[in-house]
């Protein structure tokens, strides 16, 4: 049970330390900026309440040390320096290893745990104003610069729900007086009489007076895990301690007696007004803020997404079955009744198939920490610029993505961008720029990633190429074939490996894992001036444009997006051909003959042919088969784990009469009967 | 002594009786009409079909056994099994007749006594005497094996 909340914790606290990174991000353009202080400052708080809670101590210990240095930045006795934010981005990550490892056992762990929070320690005595332990006391320290006591009046006005959550909002009351002297007002007159009463309810609510010499944010501290199911205000009424006052003793009793709030305005004579009306107003843009955020999504596990989409795909095949059994009948009802089905059931496929897409915006953090941290360790300085984050693809896409743009950014700055001497010595600006952009084109989405770095020489590859026996010394390529040699695998251009790329995946897994994804990879480059990648990837695994062609008895799809023309042939011109060639209209055309391939029964003759141009990796195949069936969009399931070897087929689909077409991967088919030549 | 009592289901292959674990048995379907072939695989895959919108692959149990493929026998049956320690793993095969579910003790279980390989099948769980027949029980993660081969 206990494993299950703290995996729930971790899954939680992963999303925190993400929004801790974005603000921070965020801070470091931003330095002054009081709103992501307070995200910052505010993440932090739950990952060290949660990490106690749930058996995180060191967790919980470390984040405290942290928080202490913002809370100073908060309370503006430390101020946002680059330095600040470099020590903190390395405490996020001791944090995310503490997430993942739960409570240090190892020796050096513990050892370079001890360490960091030292380090923490010892930027705050330097840095702090005030030189007192922080450390041991943050929540509780005096403020020196606020030592004279004031007076604030906070309205706490819980929503009915209040209690269900478990919260005792007498405990609250009893942080406040914790903090100085308090006169709280109770305020009943929301109380319903008996019969109306629903004990689990919330009716009360409380207007406390409390003079201290805390900060304010020391107040709002006390109702940070309910500010969200209460109305709260928190004004200064006073500069100084007026609950001697008798004139304030008689308003206050009045109040309650009334049944009539107090306001700021009830102080107006005491308090000097200046600073008051400032801080309930961010305090409301602050809440609605963090309401928006709540509401606009919601967690679903990726499972049940899963499991709705093959449900709709199940729905999506069984509607086909009953639009061929109404056309059959010709019942006027019936017909309409499908149609309508028909309408409902492609709005639902669309909807199912939006919610798995996430925005591409997910990852994106990690790159930005990738080029951050490595450009900062190679004394580079690099400009990353991202275009179309918010770019919606298939999750199972990004999931196959994240590995390979990884390593090509890794590409980028390791071999790509020049140290700034180089720069300036080759006429560039000092600062490089890495490109990220995203876009859609057509049914595809394009991912280029193009830095201004010192490019590819292609004589260093050709040179390489031949020194691993990979082409012949005297093979006439193209720049560009030279190039797409860096594809093929066992090759890497850097003699060394440097820890930063090169760490055994080269750009053949990179190309291979986006096969699997049915993306492509393309490069372009130019010596001094920089290098272009670009990723095609489909929208989504599961759907396809597909036409589908008989071949013998059977019946296969074959991707749209890889098909170029169809030419109808009559048998005799195969006879004429020889080596697998026909000629049409003059243009001789390879053909693969799928009858051929799947083995299909060749007894029947062919009165008529069809055959598909299909390209694939610039190269153009014509595709015999037996009859051009029609046009379909297609879910494409997958073969599963017995049939993997099947690498010509890249799943099947299931047709409106329930049987079943394999879908042809035409870029492994072409590759096969390349290789086979 | 503990004893396990285990579930199983049996079924025919030509005149002999083999047995599957019931609690890893997911569907039992009718010979469907077609079955999907799947050009270039072992020639005991039978090829594909649709079960509720998956697509399952159907292995025959009577070549994977070695034994001849009777025509046309009404009775045949895909098992639909779903092993449980192996990950979409789902696969039909396909039997002569399925006789029956047999409840009994893991101790009733004997070793098999083979002459050699029985067909592609290497080892079975145990041999288990029910109704004077011998019931041969199947290994579902050994089956599984041979088959991803």
């Amino acid at each position: 049970m206990i494993d299950k909340f703290r995996a729930k914790f971790v899954e939680e606290s992963t999303d925190n330390v993400h929004d801790l990174e974005e603000a921070l991000f965020l801070l470091e353009k931003d330095m002054d900026n009081k709103e992501l202080i307070e995200r910052i400052f505010r993440a932090m708080h739950s990952l060290k309440g949660g990490g106690a809670m749930f058996g995180f101590n060191h967790l919980s210990e470390f984040t405290h040390h942290l928080e202490t240095i913002f809370d100073w930045v908060r309370t503006n006795k430390l101020k946002v320096t680059t330095d600040l934010i470099t020590l903190t981005f390395s405490a996020i990550d001791q944090i995310k290893f503490l997430l993942k490892t739960g409570d240090l056992s190892a020796a050096d762990d513990l050892k370079a745990q001890q360490a960091f929070i030292q380090r923490l320690q010892a930027f705050l005595s330097e840095g702090g104003s005030t030189g007192t332990s922080a450390a041991s006391a943050a929540q509780t320290e005096a403020d020196p610069e606020e030592s004279d006591e004031k007076t604030y009046l906070i309205s706490f006005i819980p929503q009915k729900e209040l209690l269900q959550n478990g919260t005792n909002p007498l405990y609250l009351l009893d942080d406040i007086h914790a903090l100085g002297q308090a006169l709280t007002l109770a305020f009943t007159h929301k109380v319903p009489s008996l019969d109306l009463i629903d004990a689990e309810a919330n009716y009360c609510l409380w207007q406390i007076l409390v003079s201290t010499s805390e900060s304010i944010n020391e107040i709002k501290d006390v109702f940070i895990f309910v500010e969200d199911e209460c109305e709260l205000h928190i004004d200064q009424v006073a500069g100084h301690n007026i609950l001697q006052d008798k004139d304030v003793l008689e308003k206050a009793e009045k109040a309650v007696k009334n049944s009539t709030l107090l306001t700021v305005e009830d102080f107006k004579q005491e308090s000097q007004a200046a600073a008051a009306s400032v801080a309930p107003q961010t305090e409301e843009r602050k809440k609605a803020a963090i309401k928006e955020h709540k509401i606009s999504s919601i967690r679903v596990s990726s499972h049940k997404i899963d499991e709705l989409v093959t449900l709709v795909s199940e729905l999506v095949t069984l509607q086909a079955q009953l639009s061929l059994y109404a056309e059959n009948t010709q019942d006027a009802t019936m017909l309409s009744m499908s149609e309508n089905v028909q309408k409902l059931s492609r709005q639902l496929r669309e909807n199912a198939f939006d919610i798995s897409l996430i925005p591409l915006q997910s990852e994106l953090m990690r790159f930005q920490r990738l080029v951050r941290d490595l450009s900062k360790d190679q004394g580079k300085d690099i400009d990353f610029i991202i275009e179309g984050g918010d770019l919606e693809l298939d999750k199972n896409i990004i999931e196959n993505l994240t590995d390979p743009l990884l390593h090509i950014l890794r590409n980028s700055i390791d071999h790509g961008i020049e140290v700034p001497e180089d720069r300036i010595k080759a006429g560039k600006a000092p600062k490089g720029n890495i490109l990220f952009k995203a876009f859609y084109s057509g049914a595809n989405v394009i991912i280029e990633i193009s830095d201004d770095g010192k490019g590819i020489d292609a004589e260093v590859i050709r040179q390489k190429a031949i020194a691993k026996g990979l082409i012949e010394s005297d093979a006439a390529l193209t720049d560009k074939e030279v190039l797409d040699l860096i594809f093929v695998s066992g090759f890497s251009t850097r003699e060394v490996v440097s820890g930063v790329s090169g760490r055994g995946v080269g750009m053949d897994v990179v190309k291979r894992k986006l096969a699997n994804i049915r993306g492509e990879v393309s490069i372009e480059s130019e010596k001094g001036k920089g290098t272009l990648i670009s990723i095609t990837l489909p929208m989504t695994l599961s759907i396809i444009d597909g036409l589908l062609v008989g071949v013998g008895e059977s019946q296969y799809v074959i991707p749209i997006s890889a098909i170029d023309k169809l030419y109808a042939l009559q048998p005799e011109q195969l006879k004429q051909s020889f080596n697998q060639v026909v000629v049409i209209d003059n243009e001789q055309h390879p053909y693969i003959d799928l009858r051929k391939v799947f083995k299909a029964s060749e007894e029947a003759e062919r009165e008529q042919l069809q055959m598909i141009m299909v390209k694939a990796e610039d190269r153009l195949s014509g595709l015999l088969v037996d009859a051009v069936i029609g046009e379909y969009q297609t879910v494409v399931k997958p073969l599963g784990r017995y049939l993997k070897k099947q690498e010509i087929l890249s799943g099947a689909s299931i047709m409106g009469d329930g049987t079943i077409a394999l879908v042809i991967d035409t870029t492994r088919l072409l590759q096969k009967q390349k290789n086979r030549k | 002594m503990e004893t396990q009592n285990i579930t199983l289901l049996s079924f025919k292959i030509q005149d002999d009786l083999f047995a599957v674990d019931a609690l890893q048995v997911d569907h039992i379907l009718e010979l469907p009409p077609n079955i999907t072939a799947v050009p270039n695989t072992p020639h005991y895959m039978k090829g594909i079909i649709n079960l509720h919108g998956n697509i399952i692959p159907v292995a025959d149990m009577r070549l994977i056994m070695d034994k001849e493929v009777q025509d046309k026998r009404s009775d045949a049956s895909i098992i639909v099994l779903n092993p449980s320690n192996i990950q979409d793993a789902r696969i039909g095969i396909l039997v002569d007749v399925v006789e029956e579910v047999i409840e009994t003790k893991k101790e009733a279980l004997k070793e098999t006594i083979t002459e050699g390989k029985k067909g592609l099948i290497e080892h079975f769980e145990g041999t288990l005497v029910f109704n004077e027949d011998f019931v041969h029980v199947i290994n579902i993660a050994h089956l599984c094996e041979i088959i991803e081969k």
